[in-house]
């Protein structure tokens, strides 16, 4: 996934460190950070990860971004249930894992810095 | 019919709804067909990695081929074509066709052109995916 739209291997690798990262543009961090934002429980986006959204995407933007990542939850979230394991379609290319849960805390911060 | 405004997608759309597909058959051909179509996108259950073969068992074997109905069997059919075979996740969301239509729709929106790179929306999704804890 993300190869073809240009998503480099680097990228894959360092995506759970993203904060840190130099693989990532700022436009790439906040998308990453709202992504985090939006799936922790409960989701929560603070008024300076909103603000620093506003200065590089549109309102119609960031509302594509919101759909997305909602959705994008609702299907990885779906799957918890039945328990659905890797169907190996990328079987011999890097994958990155699953992320350990993160404090709410966190992504919080990593969204002020960035 | 909304889908066509979505860019993409619109096209695709009207050709195969013009080559006398229903309104769903033509989305889901659109969908399928779509360039910007993101395999681990459409189909939620379309794990990737090698958990597979390390005897990872799910607790649903979902929808089989001989059970499915017509516009499900549809669906099978362009999955197995595009990815090789019909995913573990398309097959569970089988089981209420009203819901795997639905999904259908968002899917596409969700993979089709619009006014975010299609790049970061995909890092959006795997960050996502990752988090929530659905395998690659």
């Amino acid at each position: 996934m993300g190869r073809k739209s240009g998503i480099s291997e680097d990228q894959l690798r360092d995506i759970s460190r993203f904060e840190s990262s130099e693989h990532f543009s700022e436009q790439e961090k906040l998308v990453l950070s709202l992504a985090g934002a939006l799936t922790l429980t409960p989701a929560n986006v603070s008024d300076g990860l909103y603000a620093a959204l506003c200065k590089q995407f549109s309102e119609r933007q960031l509302v594509e971004l919101s759909a997305v990542i909602a959705w994008e939850n609702a299907r990885a979230r779906f799957n918890r249930t039945f328990n659905v394991g890797a169907e190996g379609f990328s079987e011999g290319q890097f994958c990155p894992m699953p992320e350990h849960a993160k404090t709410a805390s966190s992504v919080q911060q990593a969204a002020t810095h960035s | 019919m909304v889908f066509r405004a979505l860019k993409g997608g619109g096209f695709r759309f009207m050709f195969f709804e013009q080559a006398g597909l229903s309104n769903e058959q033509s989305l889901l051909a659109a969908l399928f067909t779509c360039p910007h179509f993101m395999p681990s996108a459409i189909t939620s259950g379309l794990a990737r990695s090698s958990l597979l073969a390390e005897g990872h068992m799910s607790r649903s074997e979902g929808i089989q081929n001989n059970q499915a109905g017509p516009v499900t069997r549809f669906i099978f059919f362009l999955a197995k074509r595009y990815l090789g075979r019909v995913p573990l996740g398309t097959r569970i969301r089988a089981f209420d066709p009203k819901f795997l239509r639905h999904a259908l729709r968002l899917d596409l929106y969700s993979a089709s052109k619009g006014v975010v790179p299609v790049h970061l929306k995909e890092l959006a999704q795997l960050k996502t995916a990752l988090m929530v804890g659905c395998p690659f």
